[in-house]
Formats: C-alpha cells, sequence, structure tokens
C-alpha cells in the first residue's frame, strides 16, 4: 500500500514534472514571504528583513534540487537525460556508431545463429508432456533393420518389446517404434485424385499414451488398435494434414488407401509434434505395428513376426524414483539371458557377454543428426565465439578511444563538479544503447543467417522439422550477450577515461608529445590479431578436409548419371513379378534417346546404404572370419556399366544369372584381399555364417572397390548379388531379408548431356509401364553426391565465414588504432618533418608501430592454431596437425590485411604538412 | 517525528512548520528550508501528511500541511520507539 503511493507519487510527479515544479516555486515562495513578514513583525525594515530570510533560506534552486532528489522519481529522470545524452552523442557521431553497432551485430549474430541451430538440435525439449521423464532403452542410430548383435543396443525386434512391456521393467508405460521410416502411396478412398507419397511410421498402440500427446482432431492411437484382428488405422501429423489436405476436418474418419490398402484415418496428432526422431522429412503417418503384415505379407514375411531382425526403438516414460543406471543394469543382463533363450547359439557364449543396453535421456528426441555433428557443432561454437570476442575487443578499442578523445571534455565536467559515478553512469548507458541496438540487429542477421544454414544443412531434404525463428531462451541469449558486452566493455574504458589527473588534462594534451595509444588498446589488437590467425588456420584445415573428402577416388563416376528412387513394394508388385518387370524397365529406358545405359540396384553408392551381414567362406574355419562385416547389394545386369566402377576380372552380373542356373556373386577388390590375399577369387565359393550355407555363391567377378558410404568411414567389403537368384534359409528373419531385397530401391542412368533433363523423361517411361510406378526421388548423381558432404560443406563453409569476419574485424581494428595514433601524433609528425624527416621515414615509424602488435599477435597465433590442428586433426579427413602451407597461407593473409589496415593512415601520417601540424590549437 | 509533532496539533505552513520547531525548542533545532521541504514531500508521498492551498492570516496563499490518520499512527509508533531508545540510552549512560 505504502509502496504503491510511493511509486504513484513518484510517476505523477514526473508526469507533471512542470506542475511539481511550479507549486514548490509558490510554496517556496510564500514560504520566503513568511519568514520576511515575521522579520518585518519583529521590528526589521522591508530590505533588512528580506535580505535576512534570503540569507537564512540560502539558494532557492539548490533547496528545490534537494527536494527532488528525495524521491526515487529524480533517478529515473537521470537515467532517461542519460539515456536521451547517449541518443544525442551515438547520432553525433555516425561513423562511430554505425561501425560498433555494426561489428556487434556480426558478433551476435554469429553466435545466435550457431546458438539457435544448437539449441534447436541439441537442447530442444520434444513437444510432449514431461520429456525429462522419457528414456530411451539403447542409444545410438542404427536403423532400419539390424540382424547381428549390436554390442551396445538401440534397436529391438518386435518379440523383445513384447517382453519388455509385459515384464516389470521399471517403465510406467513403454512405447516402441520403427526405425525407418518408409514411404506409402496415399490416396482418399474414391477419389481419383493423384497419389500423395507420405512418410510413415510404424508405432505401438500406447506409443502416444507414453508420449502424453492429446489429439488435435479425431483421436490418436489407443492400445486396442494394435491388435492383429483390429480394424486398420492410422493418425496424420499435423503438418501433412493441413499441407496435403488443407486442414480438411471431413478427412477425420473416413478411408485413406495406403498403398491400396484401406485404412480409416482416425485422427490427427497436435500440431508440433513431428516424431520422437529429428530428422530430414519426418513421418507424418503413425500406423500400428500390428498392421505391419497387411503391408510387407503375412506371416514371416513381415518384420513383425520373424525372430532375429531388430526394427524397433524402444522409449519409455520411467516411474518416479527410479534411477536410470539401476535399470541400465537390469536390462543388460535381461538381454542377455534373452539372447540365450533365443538359441542364438551359434553366436559364440563370450560375445553374448558382450552385450548391454544403455538407457538414455530422450527428452530431446533421438537424432543422428546430433550425434554426427557434434564435434561440427562445437567447432562452430567456438569459432562463433571467437568472432564475438575478437568484435568485443573492437567495440572496446572504439570505446576507449573514444573516451581518451573526450578527455579534456570528462576532466571540465569533474571540474564543475559532476561526481565520477554519474559520468561513468553515462558513458556506461552509451554503451548498453549501442549494444542493445546491436544485439537487434545481430538478431536479425542471426534469423536469417540461420535460416540459410539449415538450408545447406538439409540440403536436397523437402521439409526440415527444425524451426529458424528464435525462441524465448535465445533470444534471452542474445540479450544478454549484448548487454554483458556492453557492459564489460562499456565499464573499462570509463573508469579509465575518468580516472585523469583533472589539471594535466584540461591543460591539454596536445602538449605532450609522444602520446601513444595506450597499453589495453595495444593488448586488444595484438589479441584480435592472433584470434584471427587461428580461426584462419582451423578453417583452413576444416576447407582442406572437405576437399580432402571432395577429391577422394568414388570408384564409380558420378558425372553424367541420374539417380532415381523408387518403390515397387508401394507400388503393389509381388516379388514373383519383379525379375520380368525389370527386364522390361530396363529395356524401355535403355531405349531413350541419349541414354547410354540403365540399370536397377537395391542400394546405390552415396545413397542408400548398406545390409550388414556376416559371411563364412567355403573351407575355412578361421574364427575371425565371422566377424568380419560385409555388405551385400543387390544389382541388374550392366549396373557396373552404368555406374562406371571398372570391372577388374571375370565377369559381371548378366541376364544369363537366372533363377535356375548356378548361384554367383561379384565381390569387390576389398572382398578379394581381405578373405584371398594373394590368391585368385574367382571361382571361389562363400555363403552367409550360417550352417550349411559356406558354398551358396560362386564368385564370378571382382571390381573396383567404390565408396558406398561416407569416404571418412570405414570401408566394408562388399559383394553383388543379381535380383533373380535367391537362397532358401530355414530361419525366418533370413527368409524375409531374401525376400525383401529382391525389390530394386534405385534405378540408374547412364545419360548424354545435362542428366537433370531426362528426370521428366524417365518419369514418362515408368508411368507407360505402370501409372502406379512414381519416383520417390530423382536427381543428378553429383547433386547426390555432393548432399553426402553437406555437414562438411555447412561447417566448412561457416568457419570461413567466420575466418573472413574475424580477418575484416581484426583489420578494421587495427585500421582504427592506427589511424587513431596518427591523429595523436600528428603534432609530433608535424615536427618531426619540419626537423627534416622524410615522407618514407613517417611511412615507416607508422608502419613499424602496426606490425608489431601484428606480429607480436602472430607469435601467439601460430602456436594456438597448431594445437588447435593438432585437436581437430583426429575428425578431419585426411588432414595432418601441422600443414604448413594453410598456416602459411593464414598467415600472409593476415599480413597482407593488415598491411592494407595499416597502409592508409601511415600515408595520411607521411602526407602532413608540418606548418598545419604545429598551428593545431 | 518533529514535523509530525507539530503538525498534530493543528495544520501550518511551512515556515510555522520550522518557526514552531525553533521556538518550541528554543532555538535548539533550526530547520533549514531545504530539509524541510524534503521532508514534506517524503512524508506525504508515504502519505503522512496532507496538503491544501489555503489562504493565511494575512490573506496569502499558503500550503497548509496537515496530519492524516496514517501520519497520526506513525506519530505513535515513533514516539513510543524514540521513548524506549531514550531510556535505553538513559540506562547505559547511569550503568
Amino acid at each position: 500500500m505504502k509502496l504503491l503511493r510511493v511509486v504513484f507519487g513518484g510517476i505523477r510527479s514526473l508526469w507533471r514534472k512542470d506542475q511539481h515544479d511550479q507549486e514548490l516555486d509558490e510554496e517556496l515562495r510564500s514560504y520566503l514571504e513568511a519568514s520576511t513578514q515575521d522579520k518585518m513583525r519583529r521590528g526589521m525594515g522591508y530590505a533588512e528583513a528580506m535580505r535576512a530570510a534570503r540569507l537564512e533560506m540560502g539558494s532557492m534552486t539548490a533547496i528545490k534540487q534537494e527536494v527532488r532528489a528525495s524521491g526515487w522519481e529524480s533517478a529515473v529522470d537521470s537515467l532517461w537525460q542519460d539515456l536521451r545524452y547517449g541518443v544525442r552523442q551515438l547520432l553525433g557521431s555516425p561513423g562511430f556508431s554505425a561501425v560498433a553497432i555494426l561489428t556487434l551485430a556480426l558478433g551476435i549474430g554469429a553466435n545466435t545463429a550457431i546458438f539457435t541451430l544448437v539449441h534447436a538440435v541439441m537442447l530442444k525439449p520434444l513437444p510432449v508432456s514431461n520429456p525429462e521423464q522419457l528414456y530411451r532403452v539403447g542409444d545410438g542410430d542404427l536403423c532400419c533393420e539390424w540382424g547381428a548383435l549390436q554390442e551396445s543396443w538401440g534397436i529391438f525386434e518386435y518379440a523383445y518389446y513384447k517382453h519388455l512391456r509385459d515384464t516389470d521393467s521399471g517403465f510406467e508405460e513403454i512405447a516402441a517404434f520403427s526405425g525407418n521410416t518408409p514411404s506409402f502411396n496415399v490416396r482418399r478412398a474414391g477419389s481419383v485424385e493423384a497419389a500423395q507419397t507420405i512418410n510413415g511410421e510404424y508405432v505401438s498402440g500406447n506409443y502416444f499414451q507414453t508420449f502424453g500427446l492429446h489429439a488435435s482432431g479425431g483421436r490418436l492411437l489407443r492400445t486396442e488398435d494394435d491388435q492383429p484382428e483390429a480394424p486398420a488405422v492410422a493418425v496424420m501429423s499435423h503438418r501433412a494434414w493441413r499441407q496435403h489436405y488443407a486442414a480438411d476436418p471431413t478427412i477425420i474418419g473416413s478411408t485413406l488407401l495406403l498403398n491400396d490398402v484401406p485404412v480409416t484415418l482416425v485422427g490427427i496428432a497436435p500440431a508440433e509434434y513431428e516424431g520422437a526422431r529429428l530428422t530430414s522429412d519426418p513421418p507424418a503417418l503413425w500406423i500400428p505395428l500390428h498392421q505391419q503384415p497387411m503391408f510387407s505379407g503375412q506371416g514371416t514375411k513381415s518384420i513383425l513376426h520373424s525372430s532375429g531382425m531388430a526394427w524397433l526403438y524402444v522409449v519409455g516414460r520411467l516411474r518416479p524414483g527410479v534411477r536410470p543406471e539401476l535399470i541400465q543394469s537390469r536390462l543388460s543382463g535381461d538381454l542377455q539371458q534373452w539372447l540365450r533363450a533365443e538359441g542364438r547359439q551359434e553366436d559364440a557364449q563370450h560375445q553374448i557377454a558382450h552385450q548391454h543396453i544403455q538407457v538414455t535421456p530422450v527428452g530431446t528426441g533421438i537424432s543422428s543428426f546430433r550425434s554426427n555433428s557434434r564435434l561440427g557443432m562445437y567447432l562452430l561454437s567456438a569459432a562463433s565465439l571467437l568472432v564475438l570476442l575478437i568484435a568485443c575487443a573492437n567495440l572496446a578499442n572504439l570505446l576507449i578511444a573514444r573516451s581518451a578523445a573526450r578527455k579534456q571534455q570528462t576532466a571540465l565536467r569533474l571540474s564543475l563538479g559532476a561526481t565520477r559515478a554519474r559520468l561513468i553512469r553515462t558513458v556506461l548507458t552509451e554503451s548498453v544503447l549501442l549494444s542493445v541496438i546491436g544485439g537487434a540487429a545481430g538478431l536479425l542477421l542471426a534469423y536469417m543467417g540461420t535460416k540459410g544454414i539449415l538450408l545447406l544443412a538439409f540440403r536436397g531434404a523437402s521439409y526440415v522439422p527444425i524451426d529458424a525463428t528464435p525462441s524465448l531462451p535465445v533470444l534471452g541469449f542474445a540479450l544478454l550477450l549484448s548487454i554483458l558486452t556492453g557492459v564489460l566493455f562499456g565499464v573499462a574504458p570509463a573508469w579509465i577515461g575518468t580516472k585523469t589527473r583533472l589539471s594535466k588534462s584540461l591543460r591539454g594534451s596536445s602538449r605532450s608529445a609522444t602520446t601513444q595509444s595506450s597499453v589495453p588498446q595495444r593488448t586488444l589488437v595484438i589479441l584480435q590479431a592472433a584470434l584471427s590467425v587461428v580461426l584462419l588456420a582451423v578453417a583452413g584445415l576444416v576447407v582442406q578436409s572437405l576437399r580432402n573428402l571432395e577429391d577422394v577416388s568414388l570408384g564409380f563416376e558420378p558425372e553424367g548419371r541420374l539417380l532415381a528412387t523408387i518403390n515397387f513394394k508401394a507400388a503393389g508388385y509381388k516379388p514373383e513379378q519383379l525379375p520380368q518387370l525389370y527386364g522390361q524397365l530396363q529395356e524401355r529406358l535403355g531405349s531413350i534417346p541419349g541414354v547410354r545405359g540403365a540399370s536397377l540396384s537395391l542400394n546405390s553408392p552415396q545413397h542408400l546404404c548398406c545390409i550388414n551381414l556376416n559371411v563364412s567362406i567355403d573351407g575355412r574355419a578361421e574364427p575371425w572370419i565371422e566377424d568380419v562385416n560385409v555388405v551385400f547389394n543387390r544389382v541388374s545386369p550392366r549396373y557396373f556399366e552404368t555406374m562406371g566402377t571398372p570391372l577388374l576380372r571375370g565377369r559381371a552380373i548378366t541376364e544369363r544369372d537366372t533363377t535356375s542356373s548356378r548361384r554367383v556373386a561379384v565381390v569387390d577388390e576389398a572382398f578379394a584381399r581381405k578373405f584371398f590375399p594373394g590368391e585368385d577369387a574367382i571361382g571361389r565359393h562363400f555363403g552367409l555364417s550360417l550352417p550349411g550355407h559356406a558354398k551358396d555363391y560362386e564368385i564370378v567377378g571382382v571390381v573396383k572397390d567404390a565408396k558406398y558410404r561416407n569416404p571418412a568411414s570405414a570401408q566394408s567389403p562388399m559383394y553383388f548379388l543379381p535380383f533373380t537368384q535367391t537362397v532358401d534359409y530355414e530361419q525366418d528373419g533370413y527368409r524375409r531379408l531374401e525376400t525383401g531385397t529382391l525389390y530394386a530401391y534405385t534405378i540408374q542412368m547412364h545419360v548424354a548431356g545435362v542428366p537433370e533433363r531426362y528426370q521428366s523423361v524417365l518419369r514418362d517411361a515408368l508411368v507407360s509401364i505402370d501409372p502406379n510406378l512414381a519416383l520417390i526421388n530423382v536427381q543428378s548423381y553429383r547433386e547426390q553426391v555432393a548432399v553426402q558432404y553437406n555437414q562438411e560443406r555447412l561447417i566448412a563453409r561457416l568457419t570461413s565465414l567466420f575466418s573472413l569476419l574475424a580477418l575484416l574485424l581484426a583489420s578494421v581494428g587495427l585500421y582504427g588504432l592506427t589511424a587513431y595514433d596518427v591523429a595523436r601524433r600528428t603534432r609530433e609528425i608535424g615536427i618531426r618533418v619540419a626537423l627534416g624527416a622524410n615522407r618514407s621515414y613517417v611511412l615507416r615509424m607508422v608502419l613499424r608501430g602496426a606490425f608489431l602488435q601484428v606480429c607480436i599477435g602472430l607469435c601467439i597465433g601460430v602456436p594456438l592454431a597448431i594445437l588447435c590442428g593438432g585437436l581437430l586433426s583426429q575428425q578431419l579427413y585426411e588432414v595432418g596437425r601441422f600443414d604448413p602451407l594453410v598456416l602459411s597461407s593464414a598467415v600472409s593473409v593476415l599480413l597482407l590485411c593488415a598491411m592494407i589496415a595499416a597502409i592508409l593512415p601511415a600515408r595520411r601520417a607521411a602526407s602532413i604538412a608540418p606548418v598545419d601540424a604545429l598551428r593545431m590549437e | 517525528m518533529l514535523i509530525l509533532k507539530t503538525l498534530a496539533l493543528e495544520a501550518m505552513h511551512g515556515y510555522g512548520v520550522a518557526l514552531r520547531i525553533e521556538q518550541i525548542s528554543n532555538g535548539i533545532f533550526r530547520v533549514n528550508a531545504g530539509s524541510l521541504f524534503s521532508a514534506f514531500n517524503r512524508l506525504e508521498r508515504a502519505g503522512s501528511i496532507k496538503a491544501e492551498w489555503k489562504a493565511t492570516e494575512n490573506n496569502r496563499r499558503a500550503k497548509y500541511y496537515s496530519l492524516t490518520a496514517i501520519g497520526h499512527r506513525t506519530l505513535e509508533d515513533e514516539t513510543r520507539q524514540w521513548g524506549q531508545k531514550i531510556a535505553a540510552i538513559a540506562r547505559i549512560l547511569e550503568a
């Protein structure tokens, strides 16, 4: 109550300042009058009484000041004065303000953009209730289907999920969802509209319940939906609903055809929710696990019912008070027991003992981008922080220079009775004002920057579930950052500025002969030079790494090739129909004018990869053979020719390899080298590492190694099988693998001219064979390869950008300091010239001063750069810890920029006419 | 407290308060105008006194201050506290 009155009283008097003043005036006058009259009553004359009263009362202005200062509003008032003064100061020197604001905007913009990205990718919780309670059973980003032991498990088969769900696992609720996101051809039942391609995800019935989500329309999936006999249902994401169906409410409850299977769309997921994984093109349809057989074939054809194939991520809500570490060890034991019970005797017992499960928090979602790009994120954060540091150094230098220029003014104010605190406050207000404006500009820059970065990071993706708009924490971060820089780098110059000896300053600074810029200023420039050279060197290393990656011999020819992704399964084909279809397709595509060759394959280099298996070699029992991770692929005839992969020995897969002929395989060099060192691989036999399958395939050819995965990751030996031949396995999982891999997912074409021009011809050709054959994606192979280096390229570009920024800022800083030096030494230089110094001497003198700092900076920066290189070299591709070329170019670039930055003021110094210089002041 | 006590008897203008304090204290307390008006400002903010413009005994306009209910309470509180303090100091001095 009292506080309220004080506040209101203050506001009132601020608001009606004039009236308040007037009243006080009148009151004081009446006081004076009363005093005078009192004195007259005691016998003084009017004039005498008046004088005595005045004397007694003192200065009226002083009293008014005192009264005014008694309320809190005076502080606001003076702050307001400071602010107005600050704005006037900034407007008064637009050049200084522009440079300072731009410097800050660049520094803060870079940091905010990177922080937005880090926040979105690393820290932002999923839009679910109590995300901190969510834990994932397992870690890593294995995906799709995994048959082998995983050691640290992250993906599981349905039977194990069911086992976890039905035993007490310490989770309140435990859900599963598929590791891959199959695409579906979606059409409304009864309509003739073109089918939409929408990514889906198989989820357990309690999936939405576990995440604590509520439908934004209709209902979400329930446990009853995920039963073998339950009617087919699906839930759609809010984004897909808006995008593909214009948020049409009538679609809820209607029947959709997914790959021609009728399914009731029961509801729409909450608007923000895009699945528990951070991927580009996230799932937009959620389908109960038990409907999986409807799309893939009943019985053991379905992954749901086949054992030995892991394909599900498992996420649960931990019971309150349960510690994840405890569950972890219990689950690991449970898994080993389960694996033994499952009869995986063929895997050595000692291997099972190594299998374990880590329980990891999953509140921020599962992201392969996150685990892949952690280093990049750290690097970028560090680089942007360095840029900010350099920007701050610049700002501090500018402010110091300015406070030095205002020395006389400051001294005058101090001598007129202004307190030091008040003066510091003035300068502080000004620098905070600067930093807030700079911060706002930086935020704008960051918003645009983040959009650009996302575009680069997910090149080739049609949709990215990461928001570029700065969120509240990001805004707070930027604001805090800008104010912190303002305060930190504003107080110091103000402190130095007000610590002057009054008499000396007032006498005039130009009298002293060699006033040089202060030690803090020089230190800052040295720091800038050192940091820029570090950044330049690091950027050089990263760029070098990217260049190494791009120059790597891929083992196939991306030029003049077109790559298309297709889903024959979604188009409704049965495995038996495929061989004929493939032949027809290859013939049709091959006859297009300009097409030199066309082929089909299960996987394609730098695209979809890979199915990992273990093999056994006929007649050999060495135990290491079973531990080698081998990748397999199915290819059509003329595949190697079309891809430009050279055949080294023997023959490729041809039309003559049919269902009835002997089973053949083509292997790559790495396979031959690994298993048959120094021998001829042709004619040898191998098979999967299952009892009785060691001689399933005969090797008929050897091809050159091709990079199927990222060149930086280890390459596994590969073998290639024809689409026409399968092996009859007893195990469900392997049977399913055999039929599943009969579907080709990629089409390659070798064409004359620009590959992109053939996109429409390819589509037309497919439609002429079957209107249901829609391409999921088609692009030139050059682009496909480029996409693989997105992250590396993004990081390389951003670090280069940051290092250039740093260089620019450092150059501006050096220029500023040198120019300031020259301006201060005008008189001194004038005297020197008058005494006979020539132009080149003055030029050299100024340059020497500037380069001294740069050289000290280099002395600090170069060892630091080598140290950073050492830290980074392991993470980069074929880059040594010390690359003299990169380092020397970084140094020479910095020296060049320093030269330019120093020569301009130096020339000005050299052209000073002694008469003008001496006449100053 | 002194101002409040002075005003407790009757509403007064600024000079009147200053004069009264000086007179009653036999010239020991002389209140200067700056402190007086600052104090008025503070007390008015706190709601202890209220002010209105009135005509003086010789027909001049002056701002008259008077005590509010809060002011009376504050005065009582402060007087009591002052008494306690004085007593305590006296005890210490006697000891």
